[in-house]
């Protein structure tokens, strides 16, 4: 079983910056192992968000598998391989359906983490990106597509369209809803449901995605 | 408290989470907080807070989590502060 989740804060945001001076939101949504490493942060709201980040990439991740597990924050525990919080480091996940490997990147604006669930292999055939569809730095964004959510939806495309030689267009992202509860994105090349794993997220500023390359017969079979 | 009652504060309380008025328009029971109204999940641990603060109630970590749309909020409250009906 291959899925994978990712999530990104813009720390700048309204609601994010100062957030970690927040006890009540700190209580609910970080169990005590994490309060204690906030405290003695020295980048409280990084340490903060990418607690939150890795907790978001992880159930986006397990929730592919299980549908019905809790989203609740209080439930995953983050396991970071550093004590304290260099720009770049790995960790676990340790969510109410067994653990998810995750990759953690942060600078002043941003915190972004990729969870994965399968072997360790996996993570060669990740492609993830962070941008800001404002700044037209992306090739991928048209000037239509000015909803950051579409942004990232688009960007993601492209990029597996990239991937897998597919000419642009014939690949799309798509999300369903069951009942009340958001499912994850699908990709579907040339409106057919493919098994690709691939994530999407937004916050702020910033829009961002992350995939598994397709499996290779799949997409070759899409193409012929 | 009657659930109109219930329903327009919950409503109140979510508003200043909206960044887009708009959608703010059509809401009723279905209204998914974050698929509709596009708030983010950190945004409903804050919105959380706030309905233990207004209606005085603690709200655990899995009643929490069962909090979707607006209805299953105004239900949620209502059955702790023995509502009367309204707002079906
Ligand atoms: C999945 C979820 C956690 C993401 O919320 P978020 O951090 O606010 O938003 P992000 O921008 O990082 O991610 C949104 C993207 O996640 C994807 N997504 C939605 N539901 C998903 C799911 N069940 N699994 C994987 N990905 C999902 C979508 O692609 C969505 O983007 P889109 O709306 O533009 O299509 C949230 O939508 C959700 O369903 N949460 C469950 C309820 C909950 O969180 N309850 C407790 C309060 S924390």
């Amino acid at each position: 079983m291959r899925a994978v989740g990712n999530d990104v804060v813009d720390l700048r945001a309204d609601g994010a910056w100062g957030k970690s001076r927040d006890k009540r939101f700190v209580c609910r949504v970080l169990t005590a192992s994490e309060q204690n490493r906030l405290a003695k942060s020295q980048n409280p709201d990084a340490c903060l968000w990418a607690m939150w980040a890795a907790k978001e990439a992880a159930y986006k991740a397990v929730s592919r598998i299980f549908p019905d597990i809790s989203a609740w924050p209080g439930r995953y525990e983050t396991v970071f391989d550093h004590p304290g919080l260099p720009r770049q480091f790995a960790g676990t996940v340790n969510t109410p359906e067994g653990s998810v490997c995750v990759r953690l990147h942060w600078d002043e604006n941003r915190v972004h983490c990729v969870g994965l669930i399968g072997s360790s292999e996996l993570w060669q055939d990740l492609t993830a990106d962070v941008f800001e569809p404002e700044d037209g730095a992306h090739p991928a964004i048209e000037s239509s597509a000015k909803k950051i959510s579409a942004a990232a939806r688009t960007a993601a495309a492209a990029a597996i369209g990239l991937h897998t030689g597919l000419p642009h267009g014939l690949v799309k992202i798509e999300r369903t809803r069951v009942s009340q509860r958001s499912a994850p994105p699908v990709v579907k090349i040339q409106g057919i449901h493919t098994e690709t794993p691939v994530s999407l997220s937004h916050h702020g500023r910033f829009a961002a995605f992350a995939f598994l390359a397709p499996l290779q017969a799949q997409s070759a079979a899409m193409c012929s | 408290m009657d659930k109109q009652q219930i329903f327009n504060d919950v409503v109140g309380i979510i508003k200043d989470y909206v960044k887009d008025e708009s959608k703010l328009a059509n809401v009723s029971m279905e209204t998914s907080i974050l698929d509709d109204l596009k708030v983010n999940s950190a945004r409903l641990v804050d919105i959380i807070i706030q309905f233990e603060d207004t209606f005085d109630i603690e709200i655990d970590d899995d009643d929490a989590d069962n909090i979707r749309s607006i209805g299953d909020a105004v239900n949620y409250i209502a059955g702790r502060v023995g509502a009367d009906q309204g707002a079906e």
